[in-house]
């Protein structure tokens, strides 16, 4: 199928870059990281660009998962794409959403280290006033 | 843009690849449903104000149906009916929220899944509504909901129940809480009428006169 995809779908396909159970939502953190636009990434994928919006709104493959590989041929047979490429965007999306959440949480976890030492400081301070 | 219903043994078996696990099946239901369910739902939700705003609701209705079909029961109704449900229950939502966050009259939720137990504002309305002359003495609001709820237990006709306790007209909006929007206007026509005039005979027995 690569029909002009109807501008509904065009518009569904964006709304579903917010989910992650789409391959829109990889994408969409691909395509920003990388500063592609869609002609881009259709062309990296080699698939047409009329299949990006029908592409977008599959199932994401788990990268984790035994079907993985099964899931990415079968959509690279689909849309005629090559499916190195696929399963490339998606790891390098799995790795790149890994380390943000692991950046996020070390720094949420500094943080309360910062503000328990500030506490125990203050505390501290506190108490050497105190005793003058 | 198509704006008719596809025919159901497409929708069957894209629903089925769906349910399979087949990677590119939520595209395919999408793209063959998506747009003639927002034909549907600007046809039989005429008063949702946005066409954009309804095409949206409709799309992440359809998004979200797409990520968990195990909740869809095929005994209950078809999936046609039940995605035309799902999505006019989002935009009814919508259309209360909106009129609760401008102060304006609150309208209560015709789709009663979505109904909080409970929630004496609506009991209160669908009350005043359908008895409108008061309830009799030591007859609490809630204790009539309650024996309403008993009374009718199907599914589809507490949403009429709630659709005619709310004044609406439409057959279709009638047709689609009652999962029946893919038979021909005619018998929709009859099969609404069949519904509501056996509502009205069994509510009776409560003093509940509905018109």
């Amino acid at each position: 199928m690569i029909g002009k995809p109807s501008e509904a779908l065009v518009r569904a396909a964006r709304r579903a870059g917010a989910q992650p159970f789409f391959l829109a939502h990889v994408f969409a953190v691909y395509q920003d990281s990388n500063n592609l636009d869609e002609s881009a990434l259709a062309h990296l994928l080699g698939c047409a660009e009329n299949n990006l919006p029908r592409l977008a709104l599959c199932h994401r493959p788990a990268a984790e998962s035994e079907a993985f590989r099964a899931e990415v041929n079968h959509l690279a047979s689909r849309f005629q794409l090559d499916s190195v490429q696929l399963a490339s965007i998606i790891r390098q999306v799995d790795a790149l959403q890994a380390l943000r959440y692991h950046l996020a949480t070390d720094a949420q976890g500094s943080g309360m280290l910062r503000a328990a030492r500030d506490r125990d400081e203050l505390e501290q301070s506190k108490q050497e006033n105190d005793d003058d | 843009m198509p704006t008719s219903r596809p025919p159901i043994e497409q929708i069957t078996h894209t629903f089925q690849r769906l349910l399979a696990g087949e990677p590119d099946a939520s595209a395919d239901l999408i793209e063959l449903l998506l747009e003639p369910l927002i034909a549907e739902l600007r046809r039989s939700v005429p008063q949702f104000p946005d066409r954009d705003l309804l095409s949206d609701v409709v799309t992440d209705s359809l998004l979200k149906f797409v990520q968990d079909p195990a909740r869809y029961n095929a005994d209950k109704r078809g999936l046609w009916g039940f995605l035309t449900m799902d999505a006019r229950g989002d935009l009814l939502n919508l259309l209360r929220a909106e009129r609760r966050r401008h102060g304006r009259e609150i309208r209560f939720d015709p789709v009663a899944h979505d109904l909080p137990d409970g929630n004496s504002d609506i009991e209160e309305a669908i009350v005043r509504k359908l008895v409108p002359a008061g309830l009799p003495d030591g007859v609490e609001s809630e204790a009539l909901m309650q024996q309403l709820r008993t009374e009718v237990s199907d599914e589809g006709d507490w949403h009429v129940l709630m659709l005619m306790a709310q004044g609406e007209k439409a057959t279709a909006v009638f047709a689609s809480a009652l999962g029946i929007l893919d038979r021909p206007f005619v018998e929709q026509q009859k099969l609404v009428k069949r519904a509501k005039d056996r509502l009205r005979v069994r509510l009776k027995r409560w003093g509940v006169e509905i018109s």
